[in-house]
C-alpha cells in the first residue's frame, strides 16, 4: 500500500497492520473545535472518537489515525474527516 | 543545585569499581530510537551513571506506544519523544548533559554522533539500522543492535569492522534493494519483549564500556518469553 500525497496531507498505512494515518503537512487540529462523530475520551492531547463505526484518534499535533481499514475506506474516510474538520474550523 | 555523583550512585559500589564508575561517567552515548527498546535503554543507562547522551527520534508519542514505551504515559501523548527523555533523563540525574534531535537517522546525522563512544540502535526499520551501521563504520564507533517483535528479541554488538548487512546477508549497506525485500516490521510486542531487549543492550553497551565481555556479532542473544529455554546465544 502507497503512500497518497494531497497537497495540505498525506495519508499513509501504519507499521500496525489495518491502520491508516493522516498527517497535516503544516498547521494543528483546534480539539475544542472537532465535530466528529462519538467522543469516547479527550485529553488536550488527544481526542478519541467512534464515526461511522471506525476508532479515530486526532491528534492536536495534527495527526489523525484511522483503526480497522483498507486502502479504499481510508481514501474515503480521510476525505470525509479533513472536509469535517474544515467545515467545523478545526484545522488550524 | 548540583547533586553529588557519588550519592546518586552510591549503590552501584561492591559491583563496579570506582574506575568502572568513572568510566561510565565520562562516556557519551548516542541512543537512536526512543521507543519500546530504546526507553528501557536509557532508563537502564543513566541510572548506572551515564552523564552525557545524544538523543534521535523524529516521532511523538500516540496512544498505541502505550502498552511497551517506558516514556509513554497520557500526559505524554503526542510530545516529542526526544523531549520527554531528555525530561526523564533530567529528573533522574540533573547533572546529564543531552543533545536531542527531533528526526531520524540518516547519513546527515552521522557528524552528531562522531563525538561518541557508543551508539545504541533502538531503531525500528531496516532503512534507519542501514545508516547507523554505515555512520558508526566510518567512525569507528561501535553500536549494539536490538530489536523486539511479539515475544521475542535479539541483542548483538557490532564492533566497527563488522557491518550490519554482512551479518543479515544483505547484498551491501546502502542497498535499496534490500528494503523492499527485508521483512517488514511487525506490530505485535508485548512490553516484557522491548523491556528486555532495551536492557540488555544497555547491559552490553555498559559491558563496552568498562570493559567486561560483550556479545559480538555475528553472535547474537536471543530470548523468547513464551519459551522455556528463555535467554541463549546463537551464531547467525
Amino acid at each position: 500500500m502507497e503512500k497518497k500525497n494531497l497537497d495540505f496531507c498525506t495519508v499513509e498505512p501504519c507499521a500496525s497492520s489495518n491502520a491508516f494515518e493522516i498527517k497535516f503537512k503544516s498547521g494543528k487540529i483546534d480539539l475544542n473545535r472537532v465535530a466528529l462523530g462519538e467522543v469516547l475520551a479527550k485529553t488536550p492531547a488527544v481526542l478519541i472518537c467512534k464515526f461511522e463505526g471506525k476508532g479515530i484518534s486526532i491528534y492536536a499535533s495534527g495527526r489523525i489515525m484511522i483503526k480497522g481499514i483498507n486502502k479504499q475506506e481510508a481514501d474515503k474516510f480521510s476525505e470525509e474527516i479533513v472536509s469535517s474538520l474544515r467545515a467545523s474550523g478545526a484545522l488550524e | 543545585m548540583k547533586i553529588p555523583y557519588e550519592e546518586l550512585f552510591f549503590r552501584n559500589r561492591g559491583t563496579l569499581s570506582a574506575k568502572e564508575q568513572s568510566k561510565l561517567k565520562k562516556a557519551r552515548v548516542a541512543i537512536v530510537g526512543l521507543g519500546g527498546t530504546g526507553g528501557f535503554a536509557l532508563e537502564n543507562l543513566v541510572r548506572v551513571g551515564v552523564e552525557n547522551f545524544v538523543l534521535f527520534d523524529s516521532d511523538r508519542f500516540e496512544l498505541s506506544n502505550s502498552n511497551r514505551q517506558l516514556l509513554c504515559s497520557i500526559r505524554m501523548i503526542d510530545k516529542w519523544k526526544t523531549g520527554a527523555a531528555a525530561r526523564r533523563l533530567k529528573g533522574i540525574n540533573p547533572n546529564v548533559k543531552v543533545r536531542t534531535h527531533v528526526q531520524a537517522f540518516d547519513s546527515n546525522a552521522r557528524s552528531k554522533i562522531s563525538d561518541c563512544d557508543f551508539v545504541l540502535d533502538c531503531s525500528d526499520n531496516i532503512e534507519t539500522r542501514l545508516a547507523i551501521s554505515s555512520a558508526c563504520s566510518r567512525l569507528r564507533i561501535p553500536f549494539v543492535f536490538c530489536s523486539a517483535s511479539f515475544s521475542r528479541g535479539m541483542v548483538s554488538v557490532f564492533l566497527p569492522n563488522k557491518k550490519f548487512g554482512s551479518v543479515f546477508h544483505f547484498p551491501s549497506d546502502n542497498s535499496k534493494a534490500t528494503f523492499k525485500t527485508a521483512p517488514k516490521s511487525c506490530s505485535s510486542v508485548i512490553c516484557p519483549a522491548p523491556a528486555i531487549s532495551g536492557t540488555l543492550a544497555a547491559s552490553q553497551a555498559i559491558n563496552f564500556l568498562i570493559g567486561k565481555p560483550f556479545v559480538k556479532a555475528p553472535e547474537f542473544i536471543f530470548f523468547n518469553l513464551f519459551s522455556k529455554e528463555l535467554l541463549w546465544k546463537k551464531r547467525i
